[in-house]
């Protein structure tokens, strides 16, 4: 099926350059100093995963990387750095990986040295070659020398020479070289600053794979093809072919959506009893199954994703949405109704789970939740001082929906001028409980879900759906997190006509993400720094 | 049939327990190591009950009491105790009122070709002609009874069998066109594999999905009528459902209720809930293995006399005589019924694309 969509989206991308004119030059943009990015918990273990195989384990903690306000977890990687307690982790991360990687079932898939006169040039080039992929360029013969000699040294210490090897290889990944992502950068032929070709890979490969490059993108960057236009776009539509691509669109989809703090919801289990650890685990992946069979395998119209009734259950979800599921394990395909009351991602569990309390459903957090995630749209921090009682009095015998609570807290002047851009949209989904169960009375009184958004009159949530799919915002938000997530930092001024450009094109390649993705890999822009003197140049 | 269709998951079946003031005016029935004292003399007791002598009581009580002439089991193999006089009949209900349905159909509980000679009782609400010979017998025993605050520990002791997945029921109403007054529904009462989820407080969720057994003995299908929100069953004269134990040996042959004559009166709560009863007569061999299925140490652990008890559900069996000795195989009783609302799959539906959700 990946084949298929690939095929399609190729079809798409050829008719958007005709349609857009895009063959013009792109907008220029200023790129961003040269940097340096943690990796995610999730780069770090699929990283591992794939220089020593899945069946090494990855032990440890891995100190959160915060979401910078109004942005995504991965810009909050280029703004973190280790803590000394941090880095005893990665230290100790390091050391179990490189043991087991050295261990009898697993060293001959990455070594064939041996004890003896040999060793030490053996050693070397198995430093050489694993440092390439550790660290992602090229060890330089002293660099290799070191390893080897401290692996020397270490066997002769622990009277084992693949524990030698193991502890210098731990060394190597406890390395911030392989921690943090490193932008190397050169001067092209044209004496301008640039991103050297290992450089690249690595930002190509962490947003195509959401993990380090593999071999042929590395073998790409030795030979100087990424620095060229149909080298880089091979590349690209290498890894966009990918099985690979799905564990990096889940990744950004999770961090886009907030997905991530599903981990940490709790709810009332005497007011949601159905709330059980298996709901809770299912519902993210609900959500990313929707996505990725919607945006890759189906290679959909993302604002379709705000109205589709396409979606996946399982046994647990079920007891939830209220339908039965004949399957007793696993996943089915499963389609809303026409006529109910359940379409796209803003009616199913995990957004309206997420963005409400733990005993009650909120309208205003559904509401900012729309604004600020799906629309990208800040809503101001609320004053410290600010009086709930009314909001949360759920059996207040005047007040008995939301909507009469949420109306009469508006009557405050310094509540009402961000209330009234997050309630009127969150109400829309108001039939749906703190859990995402439906309903449709609240304290005996029917619920009223009708709203407009920006303008746009709806009277349910089906409805308000439909008014997001249609809302210039979506799919500019979309571009932008995307952009973002892919540069791990947030767009700066200097791009705004870039994105701008990009959204046009989005609009006319069907708002496909795979095409969005394509266009951003393959784009100037997106390996662009500025051309500030880099310290990190010529210093390997 | 037309109308609507509606499921749900048992969550309580087990055996109904009234609470009367006088209901045991003897006492409660004695547990094994206070049986075995009452075959002794006044002087012994009291010399085995010095704690000096503990470890010859326990031995006596725990081995000597529990075990045949010919080396038997008194819990695998408690027929072999039937003429033992020292294993008495259990200290029987003396109230009048118990749960129930009338199932012979007798006011009186005459002999009939369906039932011995038998005591009746009389309803909760004064209904009369209630069969429930079970309770009968096993209402004074202490670990059966229970207390009104508690409940019935047998009753805990199998609804947790539910919680636990070893095995579970659905029922399902079909052709409902009123809630409160259907002149005829059709009632499926069968087992299913999957398991039950249960909240944070052990509780069954509502509206979970099970598909009804792939075994056809374990399906069972009724007409019934709803008045005034109650739906009143007609007799199933034969129903098996999956009654599991992870047993080796005798007992785990012993894997489902062998009901007759079943009757089932339960209401259509407003929340949703069905609550009710369901009278039967069930084969005093299941019944008995339900309580004594864990061999020996029911009786010495547990302090379960199981001769006593296998030999008072014989002589007071009232149900299902045998066609040469007159005896009676199989007992009355009442099982208390709750069922929580869920969704039924059938086979034919297992791969059946559902569509439809609020």
């Amino acid at each position: 099926m990946f084949a298929i969509a690939a095929r399609r989206f190729t079809l798409v991308a050829l008719l958007a350059t005709g349609l857009c004119g895009c063959g013009n030059p792109e907008p220029a943009t200023t790129g961003a100093p040269a940097g340096m990015r943690r990796l995610t918990e999730e780069q770090y273990r699929n990283s591992i995963a794939d220089i020593f195989g899945p069946d090494v384990k990855v032990s440890g903690r891995f100190e959160p990387i915060l979401r910078p306000q109004h942005g995504l977890v991965a810009a909050g990687t280029s703004q973190i750095s280790v803590s000394p307690a941090g880095f005893e982790q990665y230290y100790t991360m390091a050391n179990t990986v490189a043991a087991q990687a050295m261990d009898e079932a697993h060293r001959a898939t990455m070594m064939t040295c041996a004890p003896g006169p040999e060793a030490d040039a053996c050693v070397t080039a198995f430093f050489k070659r694993v440092g390439l992929v550790i660290l992602r360029r090229p060890l330089t013969d002293a660099e290799a020398t070191a390893y080897a000699a401290a692996a020397n040294e270490s066997a002769k210490t622990a009277g084992d020479f693949y524990a030698g090897v193991a502890l210098s290889l731990g060394t190597m990944l406890a390395s911030p070289q392989f921690i943090f992502e490193i932008d190397r950068t050169e001067r092209g032929p044209d004496g301008v600053v640039r991103l050297d070709a290992y450089a690249k890979a690595s930002r190509l490969s962490f947003f195509l794979t959401n993990s380090t490059p593999d071999q042929a993108l590395l073998d790409a960057a030795a030979r100087g093809d990424l620095h060229e236009a149909k080298g880089l776009a091979k590349q690209v539509d290498r890894l966009l072919a990918s099985s690979r691509l799905e564990t990096s669109v889940r990744a950004f989809f999770t961090d886009m959506f907030g997905l991530d703090a599903t981990a940490e919801l709790v709810k009332d289990p005497v007011i949601y009893p159905s709330f059980v650890r298996a709901v809770k685990e299912d519902m993210p992946e609900q959500t990313l199954r929707t996505i990725t069979q919607h945006v890759l395998l189906d290679d959909g119209d993302y604002r379709d994703l705000f109205t589709t009734r396409r979606t996946f259950m399982t046994r647990p979800l079920g007891v939830i949405y209220g339908v039965p599921i004949a399957q007793a394990s696993g996943w089915v395909p499963y389609e809303f109704s026409r006529d109910g009351s359940r379409a796209g991602l803003l009616t199913m569990m995990n957004f309206l789970a997420l963005n409400s309390h733990d005993g009650r459903s909120s309208p205003t957090l559904r509401g900012k939740a729309l604004r600020e995630l799906v629309l990208c749209q800040p809503v101001p921090i609320p004053p410290g001082n600010v009086d709930f009682s009314l909001v949360q009095d759920t059996k207040n015998k005047e007040l008995k929906t939301a909507r009469d609570r949420v109306t009469a807290h508006r009557a405050e002047p310094t509540c009402a001028g961000c209330h009234k851009i997050m309630d009127p949209i969150g109400l829309g989904m108001e039939t749906f409980d703190g859990v995402g169960s439906f309903r449709d009375a609240e304290n005996g009184i029917s619920i009223d879900t009708s709203g407009d958004l920006d303008g746009v009159k709806f009277s349910n949530a089906v409805e308000l759906g439909k008014a997001v799919h249609d809302n210039p915002a979506t799919a500019a938000c979309l571009v932008n997190r995307m952009y973002e997530f892919a540069e791990r930092r947030p767009a700066l001024s200097g791009e705004k006509a870039w994105l701008d450009n990009l959204t046009r094109i989005f609009a006319a390649d069907g708002y496909r993400v795979r095409a969005l993705m394509r266009r951003i890999a393959v784009s100037e822009a997106f390996y662009k720094v500025q051309p500030e003197p880099n310290t990190v140049e010529g210093k390997r | 049939m037309q109308g609507k269709t509606l499921g749900f998951l048992v969550t309580k079946f087990s055996p109904s327990v009234y609470y009367g003031e006088n209901d045991c005016p003897d006492g409660l029935t004695p547990t094994t190591d206070e049986a075995f004292l009452l075959t002794q003399t006044p002087a012994e007791r009291l010399r085995l009950l010095k704690p000096e002598n503990a470890l010859e009581f326990e031995k006596k009580w725990k081995t000597d009491y529990t075990t045949g002439p010919n080396g038997e089991d008194i819990c695998r193999n408690p027929r072999s105790f039937l003429n033992d006089d020292r294993h008495p009949v259990h200290l029987t209900v003396k109230g009048a009122v118990s749960h129930g349905m009338n199932l012979d159909g007798t006011d009186d509980g005459r002999a009939t070709a369906r039932s011995c000679k038998h005591e009746k009782f009389r309803g909760p609400n004064g209904e009369p002609g209630i069969d429930n010979q079970l309770y009968r017998v096993m209402g004074c025993a202490k670990n059966w009874r229970g207390d009104p605050t508690n409940g019935s520990g047998m009753a805990l002791k199998y609804n947790n069998y539910m919680k636990d997945g070893l095995h579970n029921y659905l029922i399902e109403i079909r052709g409902m066109k009123d809630p409160r007054n259907t002149e005829e529904v059709e009632v499926g009462i069968y087992s299913t594999e999957d398991k039950s989820m249960l909240d944070g407080a052990r509780e069954h969720l509502r509206n979970q999905t099970f598909a009804v057994t792939k075994n056809p003995r374990w399906r069972n299908v009724t007409r019934g009528k709803i008045v005034d929100g109650v739906l009143t069953t007609e007799v199933i004269d034969t129903m098996y459902l999956d009654w599991f134990f992870a047993l080796n040996g005798p007992f785990g042959a012993v894997n489902e209720h062998e009901f007759r004559q079943v009757h089932f009166r339960l209401s259509l709560e407003t929340d949703g809930t069905l609550k009710g009863v369901m009278g039967a007569y069930d084969s005093i061999e299941v019944q008995s293995a339900q309580g004594r299925h864990g061999g020996k140490g029911v009786a010495t652990n547990g302090n379960r006399d199981c001769a006593s008890e296998y030999k008072s559900m014989a002589v007071y069996a009232d149900g299902v005589p045998d066609p040469v000795t007159g005896q009676c195989t199989h007992i009355s009783l009442s099982q208390d019924v709750e069922a929580v609302p869920a969704y039924i799959i059938h086979p034919e539906q297992q791969s059946t694309k559902v569509a439809s959700a609020k």
